[in-house]
């Protein structure tokens, strides 16, 4: 398990697929020596939220359950915001570049080079209306019960909406948008005719391995991490109306 | 070596004949008792796990049904449905697969066979059957389930059926993934596409 005491740069030879998560917190490489706390504190982030999450990344059967009540959800909902803001800003217009550039390249025809043009299309389309959803959905919900619990603001109103939704309610609907991902990578890895560019294709693939990996990961710490978050809040915030 | 015990719950020779012939084909599997649904279900024989059942629908009564269940249940045993019209819903979550008789072809047994018995398909077995492709291209289409069941003259519990297979071989799961492997393996045409 990575703890804070260890040096950041550590972290990175332990697992180096942990980069683009680091970038997210505004940390980029140079750090020296200092340690995981130390880093944090130069960039004014929580080191033990900031290893929860990097253990849940690094390690798939990691469950940060009890340390979850320590940290506000205002953390949790700036992180999922910066990591959705990194898929749709820089790692979707990356992929369709080399998707391009690989299509340019090969001797396909022109029809069929469109249509996987057109499915990586529909693909960013459905996944920045998932986004979309869960920005003007959830986190305002989730910052506003917050509001509510931490900060006694809007009370009423949160309790109203309390009586027709729940957190609960989004971990149901939320749904998979990692099929189409899947589809495409075994089209590239089994279907594809040879290209004369064939690092490029590794290239391509290798990004969507990532991207799959980390969207899985993404989906653990909303599903882990936020959603109990939440839902403890709504229960405690019924409860005193009771009370 | 596991041998596979099976038993055959349907009336007709000739239907029996031919599944017995299809699996003999894979070794290890072992036919325990065979006859009319009344025969097979009162068997003792069936007493002792079997692994799988194959029983004909529309001959079943109520009264099979519990006995079915208690041999799921308490065994583990598959059970395969045979079928020449609906199966009633009621008793869908009893069956690990329904075949339609009138219309499944050579190569819907051998897939659910393949994957009854967890066996090593045979390699030609990866490759789309000329049924799989002619689906696939109606999905490449854009056609709904119903829709191609009515151009090809077959349930659309069938239709299921066959892309559930199609999915399974090529590990493509999307509507917009099935259009592009068809295009590039010929098996639709842009200029057929919506």
């Amino acid at each position: 398990m990575i703890n804070k005491k260890i040096k950041m740069a550590e972290v990175i030879h332990l697992d180096h697929h942990l980069l683009p998560v680091i970038n997210r917190f505004g940390i980029q490489l140079g750090f020296g020596d200092k340690t995981v706390e130390e880093v944090c504190n130069d960039h004014n982030i929580n080191p033990d939220f900031f290893t929860e999450i990097i253990n849940a990344f690094h390690n798939k059967s990691y469950f940060p359950q009890k340390q979850l009540q320590r940290f506000s959800v205002y953390l949790i909902i700036d992180y999922l915001q910066k990591a959705h803001s990194f898929y749709v800003d820089v790692k979707l217009p990356e992929i369709e570049n080399l998707i391009i550039r690989m299509l340019d390249e090969s001797k396909l025809p022109k029809e069929i080079q469109m249509a996987i043009i057109k499915f990586f299309a529909d693909y960013k389309k459905e996944f920045t209306t998932h986004i979309n959803q869960e920005e003007n959905t959830i986190f305002p919900f989730a910052r506003q019960i917050s509001d509510s619990y931490y900060h006694q603001k809007n009370i009423e109103d949160t309790y109203n909406k309390l009586q027709d939704y729940s957190i609960i309610d989004y971990r149901d609907e939320h749904d998979d948008i990692e099929e189409k991902l899947f589809d495409l990578k075994n089209i590239i890895i089994k279907y594809l005719p040879p290209q004369k560019d064939y690092n490029l294709c590794n290239h391509l693939l290798s990004e969507l391995f990532d991207l799959e990996k980390d969207l899985n990961d993404h989906s653990r710490i909303e599903d882990l991490i936020m959603v109990p978050m939440i839902a403890e809040i709504e229960k405690q915030i019924l409860e005193r109306k009771e009370n | 070596m596991n041998r596979f015990k099976y038993a055959l719950a349907e009336s007709s020779f000739v239907i029996r004949e031919g599944i017995k012939s299809l699996l003999n084909s894979y070794p290890n599997v072992e036919l325990v008792e065979e006859g009319n649904t009344c025969e097979v279900l009162s068997s003792h024989k069936l007493d002792n796990s079997i692994d799988l059942l194959i029983i004909n629908i529309p001959q079943l009564k109520e009264k099979d049904i519990k006995k079915i269940k208690w041999i799921s249940g308490n065994h583990k045993t598959k059970i395969i449905g045979l079928t020449d019209n609906v199966c009633p819903q009621k008793w869908d979550n009893i069956f690990y697969e329904i075949i339609h008789i009138n219309e499944a072809d050579k190569s819907l047994y051998i897939d659910l066979f393949d994957k009854t018995f967890k066996n090593n398909p045979k390699e030609n077995q990866n490759t789309l059957s000329q049924r799989e492709k002619a689906i696939l291209k109606h999905i490449a289409m854009g056609q709904t389930n119903n829709e191609i069941a009515e151009n090809l003259f077959i349930s659309s519990h069938t239709v299921m059926t066959h892309r559930k297979n199609i999915t399974r071989k090529l590990a493509i799961k999307t509507v917009s993934g099935l259009t592009v492997y068809a295009l590039l393996n010929g098996i639709v045409r842009i200029e057929e596409l919506q």
